[in-house]
């Protein structure tokens, strides 16, 4: 498809980020490839979606072991639809959409278990250790996660979901998080402005 | 401070922070290592199914994952397994399709797999396995059901 139309919903406004509109081309043509030959040509798709499927399911308040099993279902339903997905937007919504409701699924029949899904960016940042906690003291990282830890839940799940998906989706991504069809630009907008003005606000930071 | 307006236009800072927002999560709450390769293999194995007549995927009951049983629900079947480890510390497993029927099961996990037959009461053993992740695949007369990953 390079060179023809670029399939699905446009980005309200051209962001230029080359990297992103790469990736989300390179999705187009691993779903081609995917489609041609479900039984073998499925693998780099998984490598490069399952990291956004990751953290979909752990959006929705679901402990790792859990989510690791909504994830891999998400996939093996995939395999049976995967003829009727034509574009890399219609591939996104329809695996956000599997994946949240399988773990909205897995959290009814597990409700009676203590989940560990529910960590606030506090419980994550004391939680982690070595390398990871090395890169997490830098100093603008610590003021992203102070900054991130002051939106609201669902901010905070909205942005961390389109954070790993490719660009066009956003607005897809947005209404799969169960928001007014009418209201997926400036919910988003809101979210993003919010976290924004936290950082550009910093006279210490660097996101000015 | 400047305010930013929730309507303007998504600019170059915002995907700075998008990005940035993306590398906090990877750092702090990645998939597991092994995750991707897990559902490479079920995804393989279930693939593997396609030309059956259906694919299908069972779903873990609830409660079923306490003192090593589990048990899968499907719309055609449902696979009761019991998990227990041998005195060599190999592990053995039992299971019981139901409804009852003879049918070609195979488990298959990193580096094995097993193939073996329910009776026609559809009770099935399969035995010496080794520890770790493991899928199981029943092929019925008109139906493939793959389970999600089982760790043994």
């Amino acid at each position: 498809m390079v060179g023809g139309p670029r399939h699905g919903p446009k980005p309200p406004t051209d962001m230029g980020d080359g990297d992103t509109d790469n990736r989300y081309e390179h999705i187009a043509v691993l779903l081609e490839a995917a489609r041609a030959d479900p039984r073998g040509g499925m693998d780099p798709l998984i490598i490069e979606l399952t990291p956004l499927l990751w953290h979909v399911a752990r959006a929705q308040g679901l402990d790792a072991a859990h989510c690791a099993d909504v994830v891999q279902t998400t996939w093996l339903n995939l395999l049976r639809s995967l003829a009727d997905i034509h574009t890399p937007a219609a591939l996104t919504a329809w695996l956000v959409t599997a994946t949240k409701r399988e773990a909205w699924r897995a959290k009814d029949a597990h409700r009676n278990e203590t989940l560990a899904g529910d960590e606030t960016f506090a419980d994550l940042l004391d939680g982690s250790a070595g390398p990871v906690d090395q890169a997490l003291v830098a100093d603008q990282r610590r003021r992203l996660w102070k900054a991130v830890d002051q939106l609201s839940t669902r901010c905070q799940q909205l942005l961390r979901v389109v954070a790993f998906t490719p660009r066009p989706d956003y607005g897809l991504v947005a209404n799969r998080l169960g928001m007014p069809k009418g209201s997926i630009g400036p919910t988003r907008g809101r979210c993003l402005a919010k976290l924004r003005e936290l950082l550009t606000s910093d006279p210490d930071g660097e996101w000015g | 401070m400047t305010t930013v307006r929730p309507d303007e236009p998504i600019d170059q800072l915002d995907l700075r922070i998008l990005a940035a927002v993306r590398d906090l999560w990877s750092a702090a709450d990645p998939p597991p290592a092994d995750l991707v390769d897990r559902i490479r293999g079920a995804v393989a194995l279930a693939g593997a199914f396609l030309g059956s007549p259906t694919v299908a995927v069972c779903r873990q009951r609830t409660g079923s994952d306490d003192v090593g049983r589990i048990t899968f629900d499907s719309d055609a079947l449902t696979i009761s397994l019991s998990v227990g480890v041998n005195l060599d510390g190999t592990v053995r497993m039992d299971g019981r399709l139901s409804p009852p029927g003879s049918h070609d099961i195979e488990l298959r996990t990193d580096d094995q797999r097993l193939c073996t037959r329910s009776d026609v009461h559809g009770r099935f053993t399969i035995n010496g396995l080794r520890h770790g992740p493991a899928h199981l695949t029943v092929s019925a007369t008109d139906v493939s059901l793959t389970t999600p990953s089982i760790t043994l």
